[in-house]
């Protein structure tokens, strides 16, 4: 009896280890060195969907590591943003994350950060004066897009590609995709026209009142890409509300940043392509970079996050989608190569 | 004095009535729109010949509808001396509960109810803010307009995408009924019963007298108070209307929906004659002006210039147009006092 007892304390005993090895093994996937106690994210226009999933992601990062992240937004308010961010330091963040109102005007943020000596990282657009950015390249994921646009039309749709461009031009990311997406394109169809480059302010009202008048005039436009996923799906409405053959068409968006290409892929329809870019995994990556900035790791002035070509047949590769909740497939995710830097800037 | 502003009526006594065409041309309010919209549509089609096609034609009537149908209530109200600048905001909302509604019920009738029901009670708040509270109703309607677009992300922070792709709801927004979309349809017939409601109606006598003169209207015993909240109400719902046929065209419920078009339709309001400061307005003239914005986008765009200069023409136009027209109308005194 006393034998099988500690037996028993044994087999125990070698089960708790071989547990305790396997948890470690898993927290081996946090990064070496200290963990930041506190973060803090001074984010911009969080209403929007693109937000909510970046969010998403820093926030299940932060989880893992056992971050206390603390979530602001300046709401397109750069003196707000300013405010906030000291606000944040003061309140002694161990790393600060930005997500720029305005390049030009974070420039003060920046300053202040390296006054108080904490660690900054900024999120989207570059600052002057920043250490390191973390963000996608915007030429390379329209390029990506326009690369498996041309391959549907040329296997598709008889090889010529007239394209509706739905923009927004204040923007210079917004600039950056549509000039990388018919570059992409063109590799594949040389002669591929861009018959309008319109301004949709990035809205799916306006590019539906845009598109309208463009197939108007052009009706054979079989090609529509928009600078996100509103900007396509307001033009393919107006393509549907025409009469158009859909047939005959293709439709890139880009983005991800909600569920709605998703949805639009489901549908079957000329929904074909998403330039996706995994707001997820961009807040992922900048907590993994708050944490090398507050050991002092040497880190990169861009850290560009994924962007990938998604389709009808590969998207739930991706993300999953239960009701209208989306999970992302980390995995595959992290497996897709990243740009050491960006094609344009 | 009155300032009961007639569109098309000039009245028998008048000894005007008697005059030359030239004259009746100078009294006939909206001249000076007719002819810059005239000027415009004929300068686009020199342009090229698609701006004259039947299918733009009915795509500038189809997209002009929304803005036209929230004219005729900004119209009124602008008319009673009150203003609002929430019906952007409430256009988004009224989309996006309008949308989840019949995704949860699979009736376009609930969504729809819903839907004016939300515009009926932003309406009945917008008018007891101002009447009860006395608050400026630009500044209410500001406080409004923030309050919509922030609660609207609050109830769905993402698109409402439409889940059961019900016929009669896209139809609604992308329908015909012959060759007439349906939202022509429903904008022409609201147009005529309140253009009748306005110029043959004491309810319409009342919104000018309202707005001509408040003090006086009100000891003339017309219940003034009630009279604006009734119009904010109809006003938020008109804005209803147009944002549920803009859902119906999107698809789905778009939080981020109606940005600029509270200013884009009072642009065409005052394009179209109606006063800010109340008492003077009309509804031919608020589809005039209405429609000039819209031919100017629509004709920048296939005639393929810079779309940039979409709000430059029209800021031009609206100046030019008010210019002239004050003009017209200092000749129309002249003409009306000897």
């Amino acid at each position: 009896m006393k034998k099988l007892f500690w037996l028993c304390v044994a087999v125990l005993l070698i089960f708790s280890f071989v547990a305790g090895a396997f948890a470690a093994g898993r927290e081996e996937e946090a990064p070496a060195g200290k963990i930041p106690k506190r973060v803090g994210w001074c984010g911009n226009y969080m209403m929007h969907e693109w937000y909510q999933n970046v969010w998403k992601g820093m926030r299940e990062r932060s989880e893992m590591l056992g971050i206390e992240l603390e979530v602001v937004d300046s709401s397109q308010d750069m003196a707000k943003q300013v405010s906030l961010a000291e606000d944040l330091i003061a309140k002694g963040v161990d790393v600060l994350i930005v997500t720029p109102a305005q390049q030009e005007g974070a420039a003060a943020i920046v300053k202040k950060a390296k006054m108080e000596g904490v660690p900054l990282v900024i999120e989207a657009s570059a600052v002057e004066g920043m250490t390191t950015m973390v963000a996608i390249c915007d030429y390379d994921c329209g390029f990506k897009g326009g690369v498996a646009t041309g391959k549907y039309v040329k296997k598709n749709l008889g090889g010529k590609a007239r394209v509706l461009a739905i923009d927004l031009p204040m923007l210079r990311p917004c600039i950056l995709r549509v000039d990388g997406f018919m570059d992409g394109l063109r590799t594949v169809i040389p002669d591929a026209e861009i018959v309008h480059r319109l301004d949709g302010q990035g809205l799916k009202d306006h590019a539906l009142q845009v598109s309208t008048d463009a197939l108007t005039a052009d009706p054979n436009i079989n090609v529509i890409y928009g600078c996100n996923d509103d900007s396509a799906l307001g033009a393919l409405q107006a393509y549907r509300a025409a009469g158009l053959d859909e047939d005959n068409l293709i439709v890139c968006g880009t983005g991800g940043e909600g569920n709605a290409f998703i949805h639009a892929m489901k549908e079957g329809g000329p929904y074909k392509v998403e330039a996706a870019m995994f707001p997820e995994a961009v807040g992922y990556e900048c907590i993994n970079m708050a944490v090398k900035l507050f050991n002092g790791e040497s880190v990169p002035e861009h850290y560009v996050t994924p962007t990938f070509a998604l389709t009808p047949e590969i998207w739930d590769d991706y993300y999953s989608l239960e009701g209208e909740e989306r999970s992302i497939n980390w995995d595959n995710v992290n497996k897709i190569p990243r740009e050491d830097k960006c094609g344009k800037y | 004095m009155e300032r009961y502003e007639w569109s098309l009526a000039v009245p028998s006594t008048d000894s005007t009535s008697k005059g030359t065409f030239l004259t009746k041309l100078v009294l006939f309010n909206e001249i000076i729109l007719v002819a810059v919209l005239v000027a415009i549509s004929a300068a686009i089609s020199i342009g090229t010949s698609q701006f004259y096609s039947t299918t733009n034609i009915l795509n500038i009537l189809r997209d002009s509808s929304m803005a036209i149908i929230a004219g005729i209530g900004m119209t009124m109200l602008l008319i009673t001396g009150e203003v609002d600048l929430s019906i952007g905001s409430l256009v988004a909302f009224v989309g996006v509960v309008t949308m989840d509604i019949i995704n949860k019920t699979n009736s376009v009738f609930l969504g729809v109810l819903a839907g004016l029901g939300l515009g009926a009670l932003t309406g009945l708040v917008n008018g007891l803010v101002r009447t009860k509270l006395k608050v400026n109703s630009l500044i209410g309607t500001i406080a409004m307009m923030m309050i919509l677009r922030g609660s609207v992300y609050l109830y769905k922070i993402e698109a409402v995408q439409n889940y059961h792709q019900l016929r009669a709801f896209y139809e609604l927004g992308n329908g015909y009924l012959g060759f007439m979309p349906i939202p022509v349809i429903i904008m022409i017939i609201l147009y005529v019963v309140f253009l009748f409601i306005l110029y043959r109606t004491v309810l319409g006598r009342r919104l000018y007298a309202t707005g001509g003169n408040y003090t006086a209207a009100k000891i003339s015993g017309i219940k003034v108070d009630n009279l604006k909240i009734l119009t904010f109400v109809a006003n938020s719902v008109f804005a209803a209307i147009s944002g549920i046929i803009l859902v119906s065209r999107m698809n789905s419920g778009q939080p981020n929906a109606g940005v600029g078009f509270e200013l884009m339709v009072i642009s065409g309001v005052i394009l179209g004659g109606t006063s800010l400061g109340g008492g003077e307005g009309t509804l031919v003239g608020t589809l005039i002006g209405l429609l000039i914005l819209r031919v100017i986008n629509n004709g920048i765009i296939i005639l393929r210039w810079n779309q940039d200069l979409q709000i430059v023409i029209s800021g031009l136009i609206i100046i030019l147009a008010v210019y002239i027209d004050n003009k017209r109308k200092v000749a129309r005194s002249k003409i009306i006092t000897t």
